[in-house]
Parts: structure tokens; sequence; C-alpha cells
């Protein structure tokens, strides 16, 4: 090493400690300012430095090179930490009001019944349950003929009609799409079909002409009553909590056989009794029950191979009792101040 | 169907009390409606004897009755003609209360004092119709109260019964199945008709079935002496109980019996038949009949009619004629028991729009082999009530005996349905228990059917029957463990999804409005023919809505009624409309519709308060398609009949995909709403169909982009479109974007002119553009500009 990068190195070690001292003493923005300037700026003494490199020996460049570049370096990086300690904390003197009000971004919500619909969807489709659907406007075969329910015949009594004409009719349930859904496709079937149903009954606080069902059918060999028991204790389970108990009832419906009401312990007084559930401790859900043979052979399904259940439910029943809702009429107002609670 | 717990005793013991019989019931599948005991309507009345009597001086027709009642002996002012000493009267005395919170007060009547009175059964609430005074047992206490005397607080189970089941439209049906519990068994009233041998049915009355097939079996008797009075106290108790209202003791024998056994009879004044022939015929076209209710029919060739030879007397199941009714003076009674092939009764009863007692267990099927004993059943109660002579044998014209039913039962398929191990010994032992005949043969059993069982057809039928009695709560759940390899939502459920996703997301509220609407308004939203109900509920509810507007609209005035003003709607659903004008075929299309009215976002300290324009749905809904990733659509003038000229049609691919737009002011008019309303309503097959499914990754741009802005000067007449699409022409190297962040009309341009600014973005996927390849694009887009438009450039 020549005298002179020895010399040189010294200086930058002067220096060094010279920009400690001021670093450590400057007090506000113009100290800091006048640091930069005599250490970084472009007229610096460390810029001097680096146009002195053209005036020493080649081989001792790289190594002055060096020594500059990690002087710079820390320099650099102990201004910009001595720069940030000096940044003014916030405003603490300057008063800001953080309790007046934010200004909201508009969010909308989903109508209850689709977000109750949405929750049995979630829960069928994690049991490997498929999502059909079909026509609002249905035909007569469709509804009533290929469920077993002939013309003519007393069972029609349990739906009240809107009809179009001779064939048209708007449908009274989703199970047509039971039936269109087996028409498409052989076993195993294992679908759910919620969607819009209609039925001639004067509006009242249980009672809406325009109504929402999910109708739930699978199909397979081996499939038992059994099964629908458990279909039905899960999705009960998953939809209100892991205490609540079901209970089957035979009933009739046309296009199952045997056919059953299920019923779950009432979810507000947990079946003790109370005015939801009368005091019986049952909340009366829907139907369900074993496909009626006819049925598969309107969809030439083979009845002594395949055997299947299928089930409904009100999705307003289920709405209501989740939210404790006691008029069904609500749902169709579409109060903003209702839907905005969901 | 209603049946009081009295009335089940009288065919079965047991044990348990009201609400455990509904129990019962409801878990063998007679689901239960209400238990409900009769109460009583009146308060301290007393059993009174009446020790004498004499006549009002004034008044004839009244009496003067001394009565005791222990504490004292009183005398009452009565107006009933058959008081007599020694009968047990219930008392009211002053304080008594009497139904309908009426208190008994000391009356004067004609100049007598009356402290009280003595009772009929309707003043009591008791009954409907007996006006005359009720006497009361002689094992009646003097004093005691009444209630205790009549200790009969009926209780009345009432069933929703359903369709399959008309053997329960009688008590001993649904005895039958309480025994069918309990493994007790009923007891059917025993018949000991006392038959003259002076007369013969078959010498009175013939019968002729015309058409079999709607009649297969019909069977009568006749009776003759007989007198037409009130029915006793127990029997209007009874019906009325149940809900039948008594019209006589022939005519409520009928209707006990019907009550007791399902089946449905029907007495005929015997005198007014013409021809003493009965004829079972189909009506002839153009026919007109009158029913007991003073309705006159007009009938139809398929309708079953009974006659007398001449004319028609009954309408065959469903309700009899005016001609032939049970009077007063009636003394020759022709007494039916039929069965009615069901299909035909519910047509008739359809037709007519008539649904009677009798209608409703036709057309369910009555067990036809009960005809007989209900006829007898009613034979010997009428004789016993209203005396007469029954004449010997009764008519049984059978032309289509029903055959027995008989169906192989596997035990194996019971648990292979049922998803348990119910044994043999226990299936024979429920359908033995109600009343199937059965033969087991290994795991085979063959089983009779009853008669009355019109609803077991099939072997599943039977596997129900074994069900429903061994208990479905019986059956062990199955937890379920099965996997599925198909995708649970279907594509077209799950964009229906992203769609209330992002609306939901650019701030709309979901509603859900009824998609039957009035006619007139469907009518307003369509060109198309609307689709009808032949039996709406109302007008307003009598047409399927042809977009989802009108009925969101509805929606928008609740709202705002509630003071609520600013408001943004989203609905997605089904419009229906006939795509020809013959009404032959229709179309069901979904979309999803938007509403949105009032100020944008919501009041707040920083910003001033601003009316939605038609320009905030258009980005609301441009929004939803950048959110889709849909960008191929064209904009046009809308020429909709609801809109005014603030208003656009979209297309994609020249597919009409939807509208936005302005209600017109004459429908703001029809709602009452002063304020704009715009609106939008997109084809969701028809985005769906845009919509791209596998989305592939595009590189970012490695390279900066470079912006320039522009303004210039324009012909006011031009559409920002055309602006954008001269500018995207000739930028076609490098330029990105054109975004409009400024547009000015007035004072500070010349008139007919308007000032656009443009943010233009230029980049270049493999290099980082050099400010000369910029200004070089830049220039010819300026230049297409003046040329094809005509603009001027800005400083």
């Amino acid at each position: 090493m020549t005298q002179q990068l020895k010399e040189i190195l010294e200086k930058l070690d002067d220096l060094k400690k010279k920009f400690l001292k001021d670093i450590s003493e400057a007090k506000n923005d113009t100290d800091l300012e006048n640091i930069r300037i005599q250490y970084l700026g472009r007229k610096s003494e460390i810029a001097a430095f680096f146009n002195l490199m053209g005036k020493i020996h080649s081989d001792e460049r790289p190594e002055m090179g060096k020594h500059l570049n990690i002087l710079k370096k820390y320099v650099q990086e102990t201004f910009d930490n001595a720069a940030e300690q000096l940044k003014p904390k916030a405003t603490s003197h300057e008063f800001f009001d953080i309790s007046l009000p934010g200004i909201p971004a508009s969010v909308g919500t989903k109508h209850p019944l689709n977000q109750v619909l949405d929750e049995i969807k979630e829960i069928f489709a994690s049991l490997g349950f498929t999502i059909e659907d079909g026509p609002e406007l249905e035909t007569d075969y469709y509804n009533f003929e290929a469920l077993n329910i002939p013309e003519n015949h007393p069972s029609r009594d349990l739906q009240d009609t809107f009809y179009i004409n001779e064939k048209l009719l708007l449908r009274t349930h989703t199970s047509p799409v039971q039936i269109r859904t087996m028409e498409r496709m052989s076993p195993p079937v294992r679908m759910i079909a919620p969607g819009k149903c209609y039925r001639k009954d004067a509006p009242d606080a249980t009672h809406s002409p325009v109504f929402h069902q999910v109708e739930g059918l699978c199909v397979d060999e081996g499939i038992t009553f059994a099964d629908l028991k458990g279909v039905i204790t899960a999705f009960a389970r998953k939809l209100f909590g892991a205490n609540v108990k079901i209970r089957f009832r035979p009933s009739f419906f046309p296009f199952t056989e045997p056919s059953a009401e299920y019923d779950f312990s009432c979810v507000m007084c947990n079946g003790k009794g109370c005015s939801v559930c009368k005091g019986s401790g049952w909340l009366e859900i829907s139907g369900a029950g074993m496909v009626d043979p006819a049925v598969f052979n309107f969809v030439g399904y083979d009845s002594e191979k395949y055997t299947g259940y299928a089930f409904g439910m009100g999705v307003e029943r289920i709405a209501m009792l989740k939210y404790q809702i006691d008029d069904i009429r609500i749902f169709y107002e579409n109060d903003l101040r209702f839907l905005n609670q969901f | 169907m209603k049946v009081t717990v009295d009335w089940l005793k009288q065919y079965v013991d047991f044990s348990q009390s009201p609400k455990e019989v509904a129990s019962i019931l409801t878990m063998l599948g007679l689901e239960v409606d209400s238990v409900r005991q009769i109460a009583y309507e009146f308060e301290n009345i007393i059993v009174g004897e009446i020790v004498a009597i004499r006549k009002h001086e004034l008044k004839g027709n009244l009496s003067i009755c001394t009565v005791n009642t222990v504490t004292e002996t009183i005398s009452l002012v009565c107006g009933a003609p058959h008081v007599a000493p020694g009968m047990k009267v219930p008392v009211a005395v002053v304080g008594s209360k009497l139904p309908g919170g009426i208190t008994v007060k000391s009356a004067t009547i004609h100049g007598y004092e009356s402290p009280g009175m003595i009772c009929s059964e309707a003043e009591l609430g008791l009954s409907r119709q007996s006006e005359i005074i009720m006497v009361l047992n002689e094992s009646a206490r003097i004093g005691q109260d009444l209630k205790d005397v009549l200790n009969r607080g009926e209780v009345v189970i009432e069933i929703d019964l359903t369709p399959n089941r008309p053997d329960c439209l009688g008590a001993i049906g649904i005895a039958r199945e309480i025994a069918a519990f309990n493994r007790s068994t009923i007891k059917k009233p025993k018949i000991n008709l006392n038959e003259t041998t002076t007369l013969k049915t078959s010498d009175v009355i013939n019968v002729i079935i015309e058409n079999p097939e709607s009649c297969p079996r019909y069977t009568a008797r006749y009776l003759e002496g007989i007198k037409i009075s009130h029915s006793p106290h127990w029997l209007i108790k009874k019906l009325e109980a149940v809900g039948l209202r008594s019209i006589n003791n022939v005519v409520d024998v009928t209707n006990f019996v019907m009550m007791e056994t399902g089946q449905p009879l029907h007495a005929f004044d015997y005198d007014q038949l013409k021809k003493k022939t009965i004829v079972v015929r189909h009506a002839k076209g153009g026919e007109t009949f009158t029913t007991l209710d003073e309705k006159e029919h007009s009938l139809s060739n398929q309708m079953l009619m009974i006659c007398d030879g001449e004319k028609p007397v009954a309408l065959a199941g469903v309700m009899g004629g005016l001609n032939s009714e049970i009077s007063n003076s009636t003394t020759r009674v022709l007494l039916e028991s039929a069965y009615f092939t069901p299909s035909n009764i519910r047509k008739t009863a359809k037709t007519l729009g008539i649904s009677s007692d009798s209608s409703q267990r036709f057309e369910r099927g009555v067990d036809p082999d009960g005809l007989i004993y209900a006829l007898d059943r009613a034979s010997q109660l009428i004789q016993e009530l209203a005396g007469g002579k029954i004449a010997q044998g009764c008519i049984d014209c059978n032309p289509r005996p029903f055959e027995k039913r008989a169906i192989k039962l596997r035990v194996d398929r019971i648990n292979q349905l049922l998803g348990a191990a119910i044994p043999v010994a226990e299936v024979v032992d429920i359908l033995e228990r109600l009343e199937f005949k059965t033969t087991a043969n290994k795991n085979i059993i063959d089983v009779q059917i009853p008669s009355f069982r019109v609803d077991i057809e099939r072997e599943v039928d039977l596997i129900e029957e074994v069900a429903r009695v061994y208990g479905f709560n019986r059956i062990v759940e199955k937890s379920y463990s099965l996997i599925s390899l198909s995708q649970s939502a279907k594509k077209e459920e799950r964009f229906s999804q992203l769609l209330r996703n992002i609306s939901v997301g650019i701030g709309y509220n979901e509603v859900l409005t009824q998609s039957l609407i009035n006619g007139k308004w469907a009518e307003k939203f369509t060109d198309n023919p609307c689709v009808r109900l032949k039996n709406p509920l109302s007008e307003d509810l009598g047409t399927l809505r042809t977009s989802l507007i009108p009925g969101m609209l509805q929606i928008i005035k609740w709202n705002k009624n509630r003071y609520i003003n600013d408001q943004r709607l989203f609905e997605l659903g089904h419009i229906f409309y006939w795509s020809d004008p013959n009404q032959s075929a229709h179309c069901e299309e979904q979309k999803i519709a938007f509403i949105r009215i009032g100020n944008t976002g919501q009041i707040n300290w920083l910003s001033a308060p601003r009316a939605s324009t038609f320009y905030d749905l258009k980005g609301d809904v441009l929004s939803l398609f950048e959110q889709l990733k849909i960008s191929n659509f064209q904009f046009s003038n809308a020429e909709l009949k609801f809109l005014d000229n603030q208003s656009l049609e979209l297309s994609i691919k020249q597919t009409k995909a939807g509208y936005i737009g302005r209600l017109t002011p004459e429908l703001l008019e029809k709602l009452d709403i002063q304020e704009d309303i715009f609106v939008a309503e997109l084809d969701i097959t028809t985005l769906f169909q845009n919509y791209t499914w596998d989305k592939k990754f595009h590189p970012i741009p490695r390279y900066p982009a470079t912006k320039r802005d522009i303004s210039l000067l324009i012909d006011e007449q031009i559409p920002i479109q055309k602006v954008e699409e001269v500018i995207k022409l000739a930028g076609n190297q490098f330029l990105k974007s054109a975004r409009l962040f400024d547009y000015y009309k007035g004072k500070q341009v010349s008139q007919n002119k308007k000032s656009l600014t443009f943010s233009l973005i230029f980049f270049s996927t493999d290099r980082t553009l050099t400010e000369k390849e910029v200004d070089s694009e830049l220039e010819s887009i300026i230049q297409s500009l003046k040329s094809t438009l005509n603009a001027q450039l800005r400083a």
C-alpha cells in the first residue's frame, strides 16, 4: 500500500468521525439538510474523494473504491436513520377528531331467503347432492301425472293450483324436477331442486301464493328409509346445531310410499314446549318418503332394482325459524329496514 | 274429520287420556290437528223440580211454575207448553250466567215477577236448534250444578286426514287404529233388526243400474209409518260436536251412521218417487236438477243420477234432490246405501263446485262390503227414534262385485326398503292387528286385504302399513357416507351466485317479489302477449310477470312510503310470455334487474349528496360487466315503450342482452312518484353464454406504461362512443386504454361544442416505449380525430 493510499484512508476515517459527530448533533431539518449537502451532495467531501480516484495508481483503485463505497453506504444509512428519528411524530399538537363519521361505502345485501337457500344448498352439496332446476311454468304431466297424482284423484286437493290452461300450470312444488332429472340420467341420482312454487293460497301470516321449496331425491341400489333418516338428521344438525332431534310421522304423498312428515325438535325451546311449537316441542318441517314405484315406472327405472327417497322443505318455513320471523309476508314486502338486517 | 272421545269409546276400550290418544293417532299417520274440550258457556245453573203449575191469568200461553231448588222454592214464568209437575229442569236463578255474557236478573213478565227462568238447550248454548225446555234425567239431584249432571265435557279430536284413508272417515275406522295400537279389538254395534213380515222391500221398490261402471253396487231398504220429529238430545249433541247440524230424526240418523261407519246414506221421501223404481244412470246433457240446498244445476253427460223412473231425485253420492227430501209430513222412507265410483263422483263434485260430506267419502272410496251394515244400522236407529215398520229384506243390486284382494309380501323387501330388521312374526302381528288376514310361508306372507282398506293395492302399500305401526322412529338412521363424482352446482347456478355477489358488492339490495302481478302492469313492459292465470286469486295477482321491473317498482313505492328515498334494488327471477299469438308456445327467461332512485351514496359530511343519474346506473351495469370480464357489448338507443329518451339497449354479438334507462313520465305518474327512476334488465342466459369459465393468466406488463392526456373540442352531437372508436382505431399499436375524465359544455366553449379530455395509456409488452414512439401514435390519433370528427385540439 502506498503512502498516498494510506493517507487517503486515514482522511476517510477522519471524515467518518466528523460525520458521526455532526449527525449526532443534528437537531432539525436544516441541520440535516446541511449534513446532506456536506457529506452526500454532489459537491461533498465523499464526492471529492471519488473524483480523486483517477489520480491514484491503477493497482490501488479497486482498494480505494471499495473503501469509498463502504463509507458512502454507511453515511447514507446512518443519515437516513437519523432523518427518520428526527421526523416529526405525527402532528401531536394538532387536533384530529377521530370520531368524525367514516364515509360509508355502499354495500348491498342478499335477500334473507336466498341466504338461507344458500346455506341449504351448501349443506346438501357437502353431502354429495347436485343442484338441479326446472321451469316454473310446468305441464300437468310433470307436476302431477308423473308424480302419481292422476286427474280426478282427491290427492290433487292437497295442492290448490294456478292453471294457465288445460295442460299448463304454475308448479305447486319443485318435485317435477325429480322427474325431469330422472328422465335425463340413470341412477345413481342424488339431487336437490330449489326454486319458486305457487299455490292458490290467499296471503296470510303463514301462506304466500309464491313461495320457495327445496326438493331432494336420492336413487340407487340399496337406498333405504334409514338413509333418508340419516340425511335429514345430518341436514337438521348442520342447519340448527348438534342438539336438534328429528321425528318422522306416517303421512301420505302420492309420489312416496311409505310417506312421512318430519319434525325437528323445537329450536326455540329445545323441545320443552313454547309458543312457537305450540307446546308440542316439535316443529313440523315437511314431507319425505321412499319414492313410489309408480314414479319409477313413469321415468323407466326398474323399481325392483332401484330404491330411493325424496324429501321436501319450505325455505320460508326454515328462514322463519332461523330468524324468528312470525309473518311470511315480510319476505315479500322487501322493506329495506328488514333487508338490511341480514 | 272430527270425532269425540266418548264416541270412540263406544267402539273401543282404551285407558289413555284424550291427549295421549291424539298422540297415538298422529304417530300412526292420522295427524291430529286439535284436541278441544267443548266448554259450557253457562255458570251457576242448578237442577230444579217443578212442583206445581198454573196458568198465567192474562197470557194463556204462559204458565207459572213453582220450582224447588232445595235452597228455595220460587215461581218462574215459563212459555213452554210441555212442562209438567215432577219434571227436573235446568234453572237459572238471579246471578246465573248464560252464554253471551248474560247475567240473569229478576224480570217482570206481564205483571208477574220471575226471579229467574227455566232454560232450553238453546238458551244454555247446548244446542243451536232446540227451543223447547230441556228436561233432565230422573237421576239428576235437585239443587245439583247442571255441569255435574251433564258431566260430559265432550272432547273433540280433529284429524287432518290424508286422502288415502277413507276408512277413517268414520269413527269405527279411527277406533280400529286405536285398537291396533293397543292390541285390543273393536266392538261394532250389533244389528238387531225388527223387520215386519207383512211387507217385502222388493215389493215396493225395484232398482235398475244402467251404468254399473259408475255404480257397481246399490242397496236399499224401505220403512213406513214413521214419524218425523226432533232428534233426541244425545243425537243432536253428537252431531253438533262433529260440526253437523241437526235436521230431523231420519236425516240425523243417516248422518250419524255416516259419521260412525264412513258410509254416506240417503233417505228419500218414498211418496215423492213417481214410479217405484230407482234407476241409476248417467245424466243426459242439458238436463237440470235442483239439489236440496235449492240450487239448480245443469247436468253433463257423465254425471250419475238417481232417478225415480221418471225424473232425477238425487245427484248420486253428492247431494239429494229438493223434490224428494224428507219433510215433516214424510211417513214412508226409502233408504239408500250405495257404492259410487270415486272418479265419477269427484268429477261431478268438481264440475258443480259442490263438496259434501257424502261426496268427500265417495270420491275417496267407501267400503264396498260395508253397505248393508250401514243400511241396517240406520234402519234400526230410524225405527228406534221414529217408529214405523221396516220392510222385510233389503235390495242389493250388485252387478259388479268387488274381487277380494290378496297381495304377496316379502319380508326381505320390507327390510330392504326400510333399512330395518323386522322379523316375520312381528310383521304378521302388525298386519293381523290391522285386520289383514295373513298366511306366512317362510319370508313370504300372503295377505288378504280387508274391503275397507281401499288404499292397499301393492306390496309397497303393505310395507307402509308395517312401517307406520312398527314406528318410523324405531328405524335407526344410517350415517351418510357416499361420495359424489359430479360437481354439485351446475354452471348456471354458480353464475347466478356470481351475479348476486357482484350486485351486492356494487351496493344493491336483493329483493324477491311476487312473480304474479297485475295484468295492466305486465302489459306495460312487453310487446308480447302476457301469460294469464285461468283461476287467479285476484286481478293484482292474475298475470305472470313479463319483466322483473313492475314488481320491483312496488317495492320502491313501499319503501318510499316509509320515507326511504335512496334505494338500489336488484332481483334475479323468471319472466314469462307467449312466444306465439295463439298461445301454444311460451317462453320462460331468467333475468337480472336493477333499479335505483334517490341520491348516490349515503349522506355524509365530506361531500354533498347528488341525485342519481342515468350514468350512475350505466356505471353500475358496466361494473358488473367488468367483473364478469364481458367486454364485447354494444349500445344502441332503446325504443322501449316504458323508457324515455335516456335509455339504451345492450347487445352482445348481435343478441339483445338487455336495457338501461329512465322510466317514462307516464309511468312515474301512475306510480305517483316525482323522482327519476332508472331501471335495467339483463338476460342472464345471454350473459352466461358470453362468460368465460376457463380463465387464463395474462402476464402482467413488465415495462412501464406512458400516459398522455388530450383535450378536444368537438361537435356536441357526436356521441362519446364514436370518439372512443376513432381513438382506438388510430391508436392501434400501443394504445392500451382511453378514459374520458373531463366533460364540459357551457360558456367556456363555443356553442354547439363540447370539450372532452381523455387520458390515454400506451405501453408495449416487450420494451419500454420511447417518447418518440408514443408521440407518433398520439399524433396519428389526433390527426384522425381532426379528420374524421373535425375535432380541435385544446391547449
